[in-house]
């Protein structure tokens, strides 16, 4: 549970002490600021902007802050809560403000940035090597996410809502030209404005939602390079070195969306409740593709070298997606209770694509030496998906509880078969699986509490290889209050899931084991020891064909992972109002196995009051990562925080 | 006819007309006694409000700390019908309680079963948008009750639940410590770091979606909120991204493999399903999708061994069949 490393960062600011004054401040948070600075990164800096991409410099690290109005005109509280402001690599803000019995509003903003340059990812180049990465990107994602929901009456609250979420960036990536794949530059732009607005109606015994929603969605992709660019092919073909020599290319999708949702609850007698829901969207998409290409390719398909190639597309696609659930829960007696649920999942997509290619060659007599036009309606992807489940609980005493069910998942997909496919346009599948449930809970006073729940299944079929067939899965927990200071706790969870038959054999098989211990001395009132330790093993064996032998090879990928977690929190006698604390611990992370990956987060935290209202902060944190098969891959470096914490 | 001590536990004496032999064999079979349960809510049932203040003179703490708990809004609002007795719209009346000063006179919840205590909370919260998914959510199947995260007493900041980011996930860590260690690993989302939260994905209510999946756009799972380019409908789907979901190929939680992915190398992710070996024929095998990818690569090749260099829109692609372009 790292929640040590949780607990600075969500614990409240200190209170100022005067929590019994009568009249509450009208404005009151705190606000968190400083600078950051670090040590001479050691490793790759590629690898560490995608892992952790923290920089230095002047920040807010954290603002917490409610306005109240005491005449509650406009408003009885606003909140404002801001997280990492200041170029860090992810801000957010959340703004809530309420009226009782008036309105409600949300927002919610959040600034993320995406950078991936790992070496090792996707990368064909290095056995020669070359450490850059051919898919790479630097993108900073935004969302915001508003919301009004107002209360005329205490039984109909309509609202409205706006979400738009919107990333742009660039990065590297390949363009393929059958024999050869050239990374290339490409920028990338997308933005999705959703609208909805609903109203909720509330009864004393039932319970409706309505809502109306929308989205317009556009994507636009570039890649392009005017180099010479001999790509990964480093071989010469029929004679002939393959190359890059100028591309522009254009990737133009918009779309829309609407949806529909109707949620309904009610309690029509006391033993029993009931939901209900009915789901429908329609996303569709239609894209453009242009693309200008320039170098020397050969095109297999009409065996020829060519120049210089014009590719346009225009393509369509939509996808009517229907879902509809309905539960309830039954009590026919004072300690039994009956869950069952029934669901259902299913959409299609219809979709065309216009294809016109032109291979050119790089002369005026006689420029098209290739191509042509070709329309395509595609089979439509099909899919539906069901399932019931039963479940019913036995109270055998207010402390002991118990639970057997069964699950009966069904459905059939038919998609678009991969290139080769032996089955035609078409590919179909079928999942039938029957699963057996039970739990219990034991709850002995306050001290003592455990629960297991426990799955297993049998199935005939299924969609992929790897999915779910004949599986057994159990958690089981225990809390135990060894002394009113001390709190011991155990997790234990498995997962085996095999595919039995022969040549489709997968077997995976994975156990977490965790133990926790919170020491609360005096209530906390000194010192505190929250810490875990977690150990994991993850093993998948299953066998695919080699195509130059036909031989069966195997994909076995195991993990064996130990993460601790802990968190020392000490107080010093109060200064100013307020304790001086320091807290250390951090969390480490170490697997072998397929991946071997060292992972360390080590941090000390001081604050000391300097003022009533206000105390210094000071913060270490190391981060050290290391690979033992991609040791290029390992970075490590200290950073450094000091600031203030203001009380208002 | 509800009980007015227990009105949300059902009397004995009115149930649905389920058959009287059945209903007796399930009492015997459950150690019920319904006579003496019968006396001892008749007993209750003289019990009668007496209002918070009267709660107030013995649990002074308590009713302080509730008046900066939401829930106090009950004892506040006229419309709710329980005004100035917010401590007894969930204790029921505690008459008898206040003379006797004893815990057996009076409902304590914390004391309940969890689903006696959960239906004294759906009493009133049951008709609510966000409990819609409930039956097929896993908190409501393990026994996890409402107190568990809303602690209806406590002055949390004028919160019935954690609402910063990092206290989200301190809360759901505390029961889920497996699933918090994943995300001390170095590919991860960025829950550590406070930027998100579990129920940014997760709706702890419950979903139809397994693991209470989010659900975003009416009937889409929630990663898409976030990765909306990813979305589609694509003229050429990556089946498994529809039919499974991202967890088909990323471990959402944490990772020690770049990109979230299942496998250490991009091939095994994809050679696990594209195994080079056609649909069985359903008389001998069972059928599953996408077992044959193009069977002309040389896997010995770097470049083959990193199939999304070439096949750059593995999510889905509009124009491209082998998802190329």
């Amino acid at each position: 549970m790292c929640a040590p490393l949780l607990a600075q960062e969500a614990s409240a600011p200190q209170a100022p002490a005067d929590q019994a004054a009568p009249a509450v401040p009208w404005l009151s948070g705190s606000v968190d600021f400083g600078a950051r600075w670090s040590s001479e990164l050691r490793g790759n800096s590629d690898v560490y902007r995608s892992v952790v991409n923290l920089g230095e410099g002047i920040k807010l690290f954290n603002a917490d802050l409610t306005l109240r109005d005491p005449s509650r005109r406009l408003f009885d509280k606003i909140t404002a809560r801001g997280d990492s402001w200041g170029g860090e690599p992810y801000n957010t803000l959340r703004v809530d403000a309420t009226r009782e019995g008036t309105y409600r509003f949300t927002t919610d903003y959040r600034n993320i940035a995406y950078f991936s340059a790992i070496p090792s990812y996707a990368n064909p180049a290095l056995g020669r090597g070359i450490l850059d990465s051919q898919r790479t990107f630097d993108v900073r994602r935004r969302m915001i996410d508003t919301r009004l929901e107002l209360f005329p009456s205490s039984r109909i609250s309509p609202y409205i809502g706006f979400a738009r979420n919107w990333g742009a960036g660039r990065g590297v990536t390949n363009f393929t030209a059958d024999l050869n794949e050239y990374a290339v530059g490409n920028t990338l732009d997308d933005k999705t404005d959703t609208y909805h607005g609903g109203v909720r109606i509330e009864e004393r015994q039932f319970q409706i939602t309505l809502e109306q929603g929308g989205s317009i969605f556009r994507d636009s992709q570039r890649l392009f390079d005017g180099t010479t660019n001999l790509g990964n092919l480093t071989t010469t073909f029929l004679g002939q070195r393959l190359m890059l020599t100028g591309l522009d290319q254009s990737y133009q999708v918009s779309g829309d969306n609407i949806y529909s949702k109707a949620l309904f609850t009610a309690r029509p007698v006391s033993q029993l409740d009931l939901y209900a829901q009915v789901l429908y969207s329609r996303p569709r998409r239609d894209t453009v593709y242009r693309q200008t290409s320039t170098g020397k390719f050969f095109s297999f398909e009409d065996f020829l070298f060519f120049g210089a190639q014009q590719r346009f597309y225009s393509s369509e696609a939509r996808m009517p997606h229907t879902s509809g659930s309905f539960a309830a829960e039954f009590r026919p007696a004072r300690r039994v209770r009956v869950f069952e649920s029934v669901m259902t999942d299913r959409f299609h997509v219809p979709a065309g694509v216009l294809a016109d290619e032109n291979f050119l060659r790089l002369s005026l007599t006689t420029p098209i030496i290739g191509g042509g036009t070709e329309r395509d309606a595609l089979a439509p992807l099909i899919y539906a998906y069901n399932r019931q489940e039963v479940n019913v609980m036995l109270d055998i005493t207010s402390r002991l509880s118990l639970r057997g069910g069964h699950r009966f998942v069904w459905g059939n997909a038919t998609v678009r078969a991969p290139q080769l496919s032996q089955t035609g346009e078409v590919e179909r599948g079928e999942v039938n699986m029957h699963v057996g449930l039970a739990g219990f809970n034991f709850r002995l006073a306050q001290k003592l509490s455990l629960g297991a729940d426990f799955e297993a299944a049998s199935a005939d079929r299924n969609y992929f290889r790897t999915s779910l067939q004949d599986y057994q899965k159990l958690s089981t927990r225990a809390r135990y209050q060894l002394l009113p200071s001390v709190n011991l706790g155990a997790n234990f969870s498995l997962l085996n899931n095999l595919n039995p038959s022969v040549q489709n054999r997968h077997e995976f098989r994975n156990r977490d084991y965790s133990v926790t211990v919170t020491w609360t001395p005096q209530g906390a009132k000194w010192v505190s020891l929250l810490g875990d330790y977690g150990y994991s093993t993850l093993r998948s064996d299953i066998n695919y064909l080699i195509p130059q032998q036909l031989t069966l090879a195997r994909s076995f990928y195991s993990e064996i992972g130990r993460t601790a977690t802990a968190i020392v929190d000490v107080k010093f006698p109060e200064l100013m109002k307020n304790n001086p604390r320091l807290s250390f611990g951090g969390s480490l992370f170490s697997s072998t196995g397929s991946r071997p990956t060292q992972y360390y987060q080590p941090v000390a935290r001081l604050k000391f009051p300097v003022h009533p209202k206000a105390e210094w902060l000071f913060e270490w944190r190391w981060y050290n990562m290391g690979e033992r098969l991609y040791l290029y891959e390992g970075f490590r470096t200290h950073h450094f925080i000091t600031g203030l914490r203001l009380g208002l | 006819m509800r009980n007015k001590l227990f009105p949300s536990v059902p009397s004995p004496k009115r149930g649905l007309p389920v058959p009287g032999g059945l209903f007796l064999l399930l009492a015997v079979l459950l150690g019920l006694n319904p006579a003496a349960a019968s006396q001892q809510q008749e007993a209750k049932q003289k019990a009668e409000n007496v209002g918070s203040d009267t709660c107030q003179a013995c649990h002074e703490d308590i009713y302080k700390a509730f008046q900066k708990n939401p829930h106090s809004v009950v004892g506040k609002d006229k419309r709710r019908g329980w005004e100035g007795k917010a401590c007894e719209s969930c204790h029921g009346p505690g008459s008898l309680h206040a003379e006797s000063a004893d815990k057996k006179d009076i409902l304590n919840p914390a004391r309940l079963s969890v689903a006696q205590a959960d239906k004294n909370c759906l009493t009133c919260h049951l008709n609510q948008a966000t409990h819609v998914g409930r039956i097929q959510g896993g908190h409501a199947r393990g026994q996890v009750s409402c107190v568990s995260c809303h602690p209806v007493h406590k002055d949390e900041g004028g919160q019935m639940t954690a609402r910063k980011a990092a206290a989200v996930n301190q809360q759901c860590a505390s029961c889920h410590p497996q699933v918090w260690a994943q995300f001390q690993r170095p590919y991860k989302h960025k829950l550590p770091e406070g930027a998100m939260s579990c129920v940014d994905c997760h709706n702890p209510h419950g979903s139809f979606l397994p693991k209470s999946v989010r659900t975003v756009a009416a009937n889409e799972p929630g990663c898409l909120t976030c990765h909306g380019d990813k979305r589609g409908p694509f003229v050429y789907d990556h089946s498994p991204v529809r039919l499974e979901g991202c967890s088909t190929c990323h471990q959402p939680h944490g990772s020690a493999n770049p990109k979230m992915l299942t496998r250490h190398e991009v091939r095994f992710v994809c050679l696990e399903c594209h195994f080079n070996r056609p649909a069985a024929s359903p008389q001998t095998l069972p059928p599953t999708l996408g077992g044959v990818p193009p069977a002309l690569h040389d896997l010995r090749n770097p470049r083959y061994n990193n199939c999304t260099i070439c096949h750059v829109k593995v999510h889905g692609s509009n124009v491209d069949r082998a998802l190329m372009r």
